[in-house]
């Protein structure tokens, strides 16, 4: 009897709840939205990873590329003219040299026997000369003009490379090669070995390519894609609007949306670029660029029809004169679309087949128009131009780096993959708008006809 | 739009879901949130409490739904979920309040009150004024139908305990019914 009744008590309480259902607050899937939307950018965050620590990386390894170039050339260009022979002779009984300080590098230049004459073996010595470097020599080159011992400039010369080395005229070494050079009566031969700036042959301009088109000025097609951030303050605080239908308080209720920090961005442009000096090269163009970003908004905008159409508070809070209505919780894709004018100088880290470029400067960018659309399909898209009722900035500013890994095909063709990174430094929204700089890491593909 | 969403069969919703389409999640939460938000209310101590784990939960079913192989009824799977997230929600007051046998449950037993003049809003109440331990086991034990030894499995207590909680469950809600049948009524007639 009392397991019938304990029976009985479970089941009024199981049948009461069978088939009970309570709606719940709106807050609920607002906010499972919210969580969804940050999750969804987070997926696609790490699908973007990849691309932006390839574009950091690259950023990286073109700033030590540079860094480490500028301060090779730097250390090394007092060596790079030291390419040069020195050929000494030595009488013993006049102490008497003949300097053939001056021959240029690369040249070994077999000695005149001044024993017999002074005359130069022109044989032996000319075929390696140019012909004009000879005769700026002819008078000191082959003359045998006789120095004084005190002047005794082989000798000198050896002492003042040993003294760019630390070592000093007293040294025993120093005195060995003195010594030497003025005991022997027979003719020496100094060659100093070119100390070569100890850069890559990679790095190097490409001599062969003088057979090939230079590059001098270029055209290009170019797209990239990547992520785009933009923080605004919806973001951390809802704000509140009221709705106000006319003459009814009654219907006054809070309206908010929040923005998704992170979207997509994309571009398509062309461009044109010039070398300005041998590494140095400038690039402009005009491209088109369109920015999308999430938002999750409770309101629509009535239009003069009664339309409803989608809405969030970047508008609300520049144009009081909207009129609101509330929804459930709805996301909205909002895209802005730019016309965007590049302007970077490009540094050439590698001018070769393969090449690398570092790539830095500023965009001018002009506003078209703004579009919010309600992913479900049921409101009406709403679009804005730039103008004065917009919350949108006419034009806005960016700064450009990046980099650009190039191959060449052929002639005059050469593609490019350019990671790199656009930063607002105006906001893309007007002041009073709580939205700070927008940043977008890109990935980008180039298409590059040489034209000269 | 309503219309629309109940068009859909589960297995198109779960489709679209799994793709991440936010139409589809949001229809499928269109249908089964009403019938969940009862079951965390039952675990709840209080509304807000009871929307906290209806949205954690429907975040947890949004994001395993790839698991989902349809062994069971999708309502079946997604109660589970709830439950399990009322539990873990509950567990950390459980581990702080641990469940002990209660020695003596010789509290005030009634005869049985029909529930039927009671409406939804007030069975939630009074088994949302129970304590968190008797809370949990009565509605494991009395509406979800699992036996003490499951009980005592899922919330890590004794078999014992288990019953000494729901006895006392029982106990506190026959009394509520019965003061709220007797004074609740009793009040209204006075207002």
């Amino acid at each position: 009897m009392e397991d019938w009744e304990r029976q009985k008590f479970e089941e009024h309480w199981k049948s009461a709840f069978e088939d009970a259902e309570q709606p719940p607050s709106d807050r609920v899937w607002w906010s499972i939205e919210n969580a969804l939307t940050q999750a969804e950018g987070g997926a696609m965050k790490r699908k973007l990873i990849f691309y932006k620590r390839l574009a950091a990386a690259s950023v990286v390894l073109a700033l030590v590329l540079a860094g480490s170039t500028t301060y090779v050339l730097n250390e090394s260009h007092p060596e790079r003219a030291v390419t040069k022979t020195e050929k000494t002779e030595v009488q013993p009984e006049s102490k008497t040299l003949t300097n053939n300080q001056g021959v240029e590098a690369g040249n070994t230049v077999n000695a005149p026997n001044t024993a017999t004459g002074n005359k130069p073996d022109s044989k032996n010595s000319k075929p390696d000369l140019p012909v004009n470097e000879i005769q700026d020599q002819s008078s000191g080159y082959l003359s045998n003009k006789p120095v004084s011992e005190n002047t005794m400039l082989p000798a000198d010369g050896v002492v003042h490379h040993l003294q760019r080395f630390g070592i000093a005229a007293s040294d025993p070494l120093a005195q060995h090669y003195n010594t030497n050079l003025h005991t022997k009566g027979t003719l020496r031969e100094v060659t100093i070995v070119r100390i070569l700036p100890a850069r890559p042959a990679s790095m190097m301009a490409d001599t062969r390519s003088r057979k090939d088109v230079k590059e001098n000025l270029w055209a290009a097609v170019n797209a990239s894609a990547g992520s785009y951030t933009s923080y605004t303050q919806s973001d951390r605080s809802q704000s509140f609007l009221m709705s106000s239908q006319p003459g009814s308080f009654s219907n006054l209720v809070p309206v908010s949306s929040s923005a998704n920090p992170r979207g997509n961005a994309y571009s398509v442009g062309v461009n044109m670029g010039t070398r300005l000096a041998r590494r140095w090269v400038l690039q402009g163009g005009i491209s088109y660029l369109n920015q999308s970003q999430g938002y999750i908004s409770n309101f629509a905008a009535v239009g003069v029809n009664n339309s409803t159409m989608a809405m969030v508070s970047d508008y609300t809070a520049a144009r009081e004169s909207l009129t609101l209505s509330p929804t459930t919780t709805y996301t909205i894709n909002s895209v802005s679309e730019l016309v965007s004018v590049p302007l970077q100088a490009g540094y050439l880290l590698i001018n070769r087949k393969f090449g690398l470029q570092l790539n830095s400067g500023i965009a001018t960018n002009m506003f078209i128009r703004n579009t919010l659309t309600d992913k479900r399909g049921q409101l009406n898209s709403f679009s804005e131009s730039a103008g004065s009722d917009s919350p949108y900035n006419s034009f806005s500013w960016s700064a450009l780096g990046g980099t650009e890994l190039s191959y060449k095909i052929g002639r005059q063709y050469r593609v490019s993959v350019a990671p790199g990174f656009r930063y607002g430094l105006t906001p893309l929204l007007k002041a009073g708008s709580e939205n700070t700089n927008p940043f977008m890491w890109d990935l980008g593909f180039r298409f590059r006809y040489i034209m000269k | 739009m309503m219309t629309e969403r109940f068009i859909l069969s589960d297995q198109e919703l779960i489709k679209g879901c799994v793709k991440g389409e936010r139409a589809s999640q949001e229809a499928l939460y269109a249908r089964y949130c009403r019938k969940m938000m009862v079951i965390c209310q039952r675990y709840a101590k209080s509304t807000l409490e009871a929307e906290d784990i209806l949205q954690e939960g429907f975040i947890k079913v949004f994001a395993a739904i790839k698991t989902f192989r349809g062994d069971a009824q999708l309502t079946t799977w997604i109660t589970r979920i709830m439950i399990n997230t009322a539990l873990n929600h509950q567990r950390q007051k459980l581990y702080l309040l641990p469940m002990v046998d209660v020695a003596n449950t010789n509290l005030h037993q009634t005869e049985d009150v029909s529930l039927a003049d009671f409406n939804l809003s007030e069975l939630i109440a009074m088994i949302q004024s129970l304590p968190d331990g008797a809370r949990v086991v009565f509605n494991l034990f009395a509406i979800e139908g699992y036996n003490h030894k499951e009980i005592a499995a899922m919330l890590d207590i004794s078999e014992g305990t288990s019953k000494s909680q729901y006895s006392r469950a029982k106990a506190l809600l026959k009394l509520k019914l019965e003061n709220v049948s007797v004074y609740g009524r009793l009040g209204e007639a006075k207002i």
